[in-house]
């Protein structure tokens, strides 16, 4: 653990350890609930700001921005794209979907390293 | 002056990007029906102009160029962002397409809606 406080690149053991946390935290929040257009802004304001206070424990060497996408359950597309401008070899990103019964989560993480 | 100057050429400025992004997705958007087998082809496009405009201003920044297109089903959709940077020298801005006034005025059946985030970081 104390092995990722210091990495200076995204790439490698910090984002298995990002990739975890954010699985958990979206099966924790999204699990047996329905979507609720009131509770939905909470939700995903509390998704982010758990990933967020989540990484910056784990990591100062980063400037990070979390990016949370709740959508109900229903019969339409949708898409999806990310262009990014920066050094490959340091920086990173994370994009994690989790599905529920009523309700679609996504959750995309971008590292810029410092 | 000299330092003005310097200032302004490190920074970014906000209503720039705003320009380019509306821009962006006004140009390959304008008039199109929700298309399966186009979104693909829009979306790359739309994040592809920002991105080549973002980078010709030529600011010491970094640039994330986020963009989502949903068709417009009925369906509720919630987007947040948090951020962990300085908050003096870096931003965001985040563009829904189309405005509902806009939709009103051209009295088109819209059957898609685009969220469009640019997150400039800066490298300095």
């Amino acid at each position: 653990m104390d092995q990722l406080t210091t990495v200076t690149s995204f790439n490698g053991p910090l984002k298995n350890d990002v990739q975890k946390f954010v699985q958990s935290t979206l099966q924790k929040e999204l699990d047996k609930s329905t979507y609720d257009h009131n509770d939905a802004q909470l939700k995903s304001n509390k998704i982010c700001d758990s990933i967020l206070k989540h990484l910056t424990t784990q990591n100062k060497n980063f400037k990070f921005i979390v990016n949370c996408l709740l959508m109900q359950k229903a019969e339409c597309g949708l898409n999806i794209s990310g262009s990014c401008f920066w050094d490959n070899e340091t920086d990173g990103s994370l994009t994690i979907k989790h599905e529920t019964e009523a309700i679609i989560g996504i959750v995309n993480v971008f590292a810029c390293a410092l | 002056m000299e330092e003005n100057q310097n200032l302004e050429e490190n920074t970014y400025s906000q209503e720039e990007v705003d320009r380019i992004t509306q821009e962006s997705i006004e140009s390959v958007l304008k008039e199109v029906q929700y298309d399966e087998s186009k979104v693909q082809g829009w979306i790359n496009a739309i994040c592809e102009k920002v991105t080549q405009q973002l980078i010709e201003l030529g600011k010491p920044y970094k640039y994330i160029v986020h963009c989502m297109i949903m068709q417009r089903n009925g369906a509720g959709a919630f987007v947040t962002t948090s951020q962990w940077w300085d908050t003096v020298a870096d931003g965001q801005i985040i563009i829904s397409w189309p405005k509902d006034k806009q939709a009103k005025q051209e009295q088109q059946k819209n059957t898609l809606h685009c969220i469009c985030s640019v997150f400039a970081v800066s490298m300095i």
